[in-house]
């Protein structure tokens, strides 16, 4: 399956304030879980549903996957975050399924041997 | 047209109450989301894509209630993910229609039939079941992804007419739309006994798949004058005949991200139903911090030169009605002559 370019599986590194604000970001756009991995070293697995990186605070929100408890994660509080889970983005391209729904019919339309 | 003349009063003494009361910012259609889950996966559609934990939530009857409460609009869509497979949408459609909410609930019309069986719904001035129809056959088949489900559509769609339901068609329309295909369309929906038909442009919002496939600026003004310059009388359009103008080249209207705001499982969504970019805990706090200027046309953002969704211009449509007296003229002049 082309997964197009998809950031499954990536840990991207963290140096600064401008990437953890790019890959917050990356990680609000994925739509897979995420593991985040806060300044304790303690992880969260889960949905990173919301960012907002002009409040006071910057802070991000995400429902764990195990239970779907909400957590709210200060910028400040965040390590790392990986992207762990399944992208459900990827590989459902129009064009694929134009592929497998022609490919369906030649199988179909062919004569009984 | 054919919306209600109880719904048209509604709207109209709505949207002249807020006026009156200096209101720059109001709610036109609040878009409730109770769950993402759907019994399709159209390629046009970026909503259903989340991890399975995700897509087994849905929101609670009183958190829909709370947030239509808290938002005040007069009309309440109720899309998703498909809104039958909410094991709830019995209990909130009559919640809805008790507060006398005008509710439009959008559904593929695959488990219609089965439900209106269940005895889940009642008839009722206020609810109106907008059932997605992408065009003929062929094209609505192809734009679910399924083969098939056109026929199941028909079949709900005749279940619910013959049941005393009012039944409109929402369409959105691709890239490559045949204007001679979809005049066949509105014949047929016209022929079911739907009240009206919604029509929108498709949008490439930049989680939806289908990306190449969507309308531009141009091709849509298009797509909708040969469509629509010579409209037959006995087609119905549920919604402002301006927003039909308006994407046929002969508005110039700018969006109203705020017209139809959206409430789900993550909170009130920003800025509007297609960008996803935040979200807010109330429906006060979406108004109050949302950087609104940042949206629209005029914006500069490009995320929003090519749209000319119904959910950011219908409410500058409606808005535009009551504010002008060129506007009220020209909303008239099309409803009573039918022409657009």
């Amino acid at each position: 399956m082309d997964r197009g370019g998809s950031l499954e599986g990536a840990a991207p590194e963290i140096r600064d304030a401008a990437t953890l604000a790019d890959v917050v970001d990356k990680a609000f756009d994925y739509r897979g879980d995420v593991t985040l991995v806060r300044a304790d070293g303690s992880e969260v697995v889960g949905y990173l549903f919301n960012r907002d990186a002009e409040a006071p605070e910057p802070f991000v929100q995400m429902l764990e996957a195990s239970d779907g408890h909400p957590h709210r994660i200060p910028y400040r509080d965040i390590r790392a975050i990986r992207f762990t889970g399944r992208d459900t983005a990827a590989g459902n391209s129009y064009a694929a399924w134009l592929k497998q729904r022609e490919a369906a019919r030649s199988v179909g339309s062919q004569p009984d041997a | 047209m054919s919306v209600p003349l109880s719904q048209m009063w509604t709207v109209a003494t709505y949207v002249l109450g807020q006026r009156l009361r200096g209101r720059r910012r109001y709610p036109l259609v609040l878009m409730l989301e109770p769950l993402f889950r759907c019994n399709l996966a159209c390629a046009g559609c970026g909503k259903i894509q989340y991890p399975a934990h995700i897509l087994r939530k849905h929101l609670t009857v009183e958190q829909c209630l709370a947030a239509v409460d808290e938002c005040g609009a007069p009309m309440v869509s109720v899309p998703g993910g498909e809104p039958l497979m909410y094991p709830e949408i019995g209990r909130l459609v009559r919640e809805l229609v008790a507060r006398k909410k005008y509710v439009y609930l959008c559904t593929n019309a695959i488990l219609l039939k089965e439900k209106l069986a269940e005895g889940l719904f009642e008839p009722s001035k206020y609810l109106s079941f907008s059932v997605h129809m992408d065009g003929l056959r062929e094209e609505h088949d192809e734009a679910v992804c399924r083969e098939g489900v056109f026929d199941e559509a028909v079949e709900g769609i005749r279940e619910a007419l013959a049941r005393g339901f009012r039944v409109t068609t929402n369409t959105t329309l691709f890239d490559g739309a045949s204007p001679m295909r979809m005049q066949m369309f509105f014949d047929e929906m016209m022929n079911l006994g739907v009240e009206g038909m919604m029509l929108s442009p498709g949008y490439s919002y930049s989680k939806a798949p289908d990306q190449e496939h969507f309308l531009r600026r141009q091709k849509t003004h298009e797509l909708f004058r040969k469509m629509l310059e010579s409209p037959q009388r006995r087609w119905k359009f549920n919604q402002s005949p301006l927003f039909l103008q308006f994407l046929m080249g002969k508005q110039d209207f700018e969006c109203t991200p705020w017209g139809n705001p959206t409430y789900n499982l993550f909170g009130w969504q920003r800025p509007c139903y297609l960008l996803q970019e935040g979200y807010a805990s109330s429906f006060a706090e979406l108004m109050a911090t949302t950087h609104w200027e940042r949206y629209g046309r005029k914006s500069g953002n490009d995320k929003c030169q090519d749209c000319m969704v119904h959910c950011g211009y219908e409410p500058t449509a409606v808005n535009h009605t009551f504010s002008s007296w060129r506007g009220f003229r020209d909303a008239v002049v099309a409803t009573v002559t039918g022409r657009l």
